[in-house]
């Protein structure tokens, strides 16, 4: 169960989240699993089931889902850039897959506006120390949701949606065959026909119980030490541990 | 495609109509009541079974579309037959239910077989006459409300003038008459221009048992909005706004998706109408929209398991919920085909559990009872070992007597109260 306010601890190395955080280490990191249900509802928006038209009260609720997480990590400041490369580390943490879901975006969507997120967007370009690539990178992830409602919700243009998922869905098996062949292999074997598969899949590969992966979500205890400092850095490196997140046993 | 997808009475409570996802209605009979058994009344029989709608393949934008029923309405009965409203996710039937048990016979030009007979054949008239036949239900389709419904129709609703219906999807509500097919008002729209800016979609829409001119519609953000009909063509304003404010202590990323109302019901009277959201079942007096006047917990255990919930999509169940005859207790569905019944005047709750291995029929239901945490009772069972593929979404409630009719997964349950 989440519980709003805990804030992570200050860890070695983290220069730039020291000043803000209070002393209370979460057990099970807040912002971890903060992320794991970002990327879950991301999943979960782009596996509709393409053959009939998507319940869109559900998609509906994922998205404002994902939405209150967004504006949440951006309050917290957690939404930020960390620079950790000097870590040499592949952080176990940066989970999500927005990258591979922004990449096919971007793709579509040059020089489009970003309405939804125009502010938060804006406060990122105003900001001269950033870095650019992190710029565009962070834009762009906040950007593959709001494409992605719209590919969910445009129902007057359906090929051009199904394209959108079959794509961002490609680059994600793509990616992860590149990574880890063999577990992804077993995970995604009979994906290319059926999206139904691969829901169910997930789901079950994610329970081990019928309550699940999510008690261990919910009791959550092995971050490393660069694991709390979860964001959302575009870094191939987060792939395999989405891996690792499905395959969890 | 036997899973029950809809369960209704009708007005008198004799027949029990159920929808499936196969596109099928299969009506039930009630026995008429035998004076000698007293013990129990009418068993439900099959009265009639029928093909309500087809797949069909929408070509414009390659997707299907489901031939599931999701709701049934009765009409009531003006005439011998029966009639009935049913819809899946585009299109809006109205069946006629008729009985025939005589047919003519003695036809001059015609054979018994139907053949006809040569005009020079026949020497003598006679008037045909009707015998008795065995009984045959037709059911036959006398309306057909079609391509009203860009989104999915989750609601259709009869107005207490028996001449117009509401029909709702995700984002607007439109009005028939029921001689009209070519025709319906749109009396609610609430998608944005914008369809990114799209937060809230409408869940289920009802008809004021009385007043001709008020219907309610319920969002995914939990709210109710109560229209009339009088005051513009367009009903986008509404008259009241029903919300609950949140509470903060319970605060968490899934409270709007809990939150989300998945049924709402005007009790008989027409004085309150009940609303059913992930974890609970709230009564509502329609003069006070601030808060409901009475909050029942389904099953409040799960509210930690709600990231589970979420990831296995149970979270996205929708429930419906039934008054009885009185209005005096309200009934609803959960998890491991349970059901639950709230007295509202005695403030008593029971769970029960419609299931052919733990009760044999004409056995009294025993109570059950979910423990949440800690010790667990005999005869208690841990939320852990619920089954959650076992949901009862669909009940009914006979609108006179205390007769329910609860829909498992694939089974269809009637329970009667215990007679003396």
């Amino acid at each position: 169960m989440f519980v709003r306010g805990l804030k992570r601890k200050c860890f070695d190395g983290e220069e730039d989240i020291e000043g803000t955080l209070a002393g209370i280490k979460a057990i099970p990191s807040y912002n971890l699993q903060r992320q794991s249900l970002l990327d879950m509802s991301l999943v979960k928006l782009q596996l509709c089931h393409m053959l009939v038209e998507p319940n869109l009260c559900r998609s509906v609720l994922i998205a404002n889902t994902v939405r209150q997480i967004q504006e949440e990590m951006t309050q917290d400041g957690t939404w930020q850039m960390i620079n950790t490369q000097s870590t040499g580390q592949a952080s176990l943490d940066r989970l999500v897959s927005t990258d591979i879901l922004c990449r096919s975006s971007r793709e579509q969507a040059e020089g489009k506006h970003v309405p939804s997120y125009g502010t938060f967007s804006k406060d990122f370009e105003g900001d001269q120390g950033q870095d650019n690539s992190e710029t565009m990178s962070t834009a762009s992830s906040v950007q593959a949701p709001r494409t992605l409602q719209s590919n969910v919700w445009e129902m007057e243009n359906p090929q051009e949606n199904k394209g959108n998922f079959q794509k961002s869905l490609d680059q994600i098996f793509e990616t992860l065959e590149n990574k880890s062949p063999n577990s992804v292999e077993d995970l995604f074997s009979e994906v290319d026909n059926s999206y139904y598969d691969l829901d169910t899949m997930l789901t079950g590969m994610m329970s081990n119980t019928k309550m699940g992966h999510c008690d261990g979500l919910e009791t959550f205890s092995s971050p490393t030490n660069t694991a709390s400092n979860s964001n959302c850095k575009s870094d191939l490196n987060e792939l395999d541990h989405i891996v690792e997140i499905l395959v969890e046993s | 495609a036997d899973i029950i997808s809809t369960v209704e009475f009708n007005h008198s409570g004799e027949l029990l109509a159920t929808g499936d996802k196969g596109g099928r209605v299969v009506i039930f009979q009630q026995e008429q009541e035998n004076k000698t058994q007293s013990h129990s009344r009418g068993e439900y029989n099959v009265y009639s079974t029928f093909q309500s709608h087809e797949p069909e393949f929408d070509y414009l934008k390659s997707l299907e579309i489901e031939e599931k029923i999701n709701k049934i309405r009765w009409l009531p009965q003006k005439n011998a037959a029966q009639f009935l409203l049913s819809t899946n996710d585009k299109t809006i039937k109205l069946w006629k239910i008729s009985e025939r048990d005589k047919r003519p016979e003695g036809y001059n030009l015609k054979e018994e077989d139907g053949r006809y007979r040569d005009p020079t054949t026949v020497t003598t008239l006679r008037v045909p006459v009707f015998r008795p036949m065995d009984l045959m239900v037709e059911a036959s389709p006398r309306r057909i409300f079609a391509n009203a419904h860009t989104y999915h129709i989750n609601s259709i609703s009869i107005n207490s003038d028996y001449e117009t219906y509401l029909s709702a999807d995700d984002l607007r509500i439109n009005l028939w008459h029921l001689e009209i097919t070519d025709r319906s008002f749109n009396i609610v729209d609430i998608k944005p221009a914008n369809m990114e800016e799209l937060t809230e979609v409408i869940t289920a829409a009802e008809f004021h048992p009385h007043h001709c001119n008020t219907f309610v519609y319920s969002s995914s953000k939990g709210t109710i909005r109560l229209c009339d009909m009088r005051a513009s063509a367009l009903c986008d304003r509404h008259s009241k706004l029903f919300e609950e404010p949140e509470d903060p202590s319970n605060r968490s990323f899934f409270s709007e998706i809990i939150s989300s109302i998945s049924d709402v019901k005007f009790s008989h009277s027409g004085r309150y109408m009940m609303t059913r959201d992930y974890l609970s079942v709230k009564i509502w007096d329609l003069n006070m929209e601030n808060r409901p006047v009475e909050t029942y917990q389904v099953h409040e255990y799960l509210r930690s398991k709600l990231c589970s919930l979420y990831e296995n999509d149970c979270i996205f169940d929708k429930f419906e919920c039934c008054w009885n005859g009185l209005d005096s207790i309200v009934m609803t569905g959960s998890y491991n085909n349970f059901f639950r019944m709230f007295d509202r005047n005695t403030k008593r709750d029971i769970t029960l559990e419609a299931s052919r291995e733990n009760n044999k029929p004409r056995t009294v239901l025993k109570p059950r009872k979910v423990c949440a945490s800690g010790k667990r009772k005999k005869d208690e069972i841990s939320v852990d070992s619920l089954d959650f593929n076992k949901k009862i979404l669909h009940t009914a409630w006979h609108p006179k007597e205390n007769i329910i009719a609860v829909a498992t997964t694939n089974n269809l349950y009637i329970f009667q109260d215990k007679m003396n």
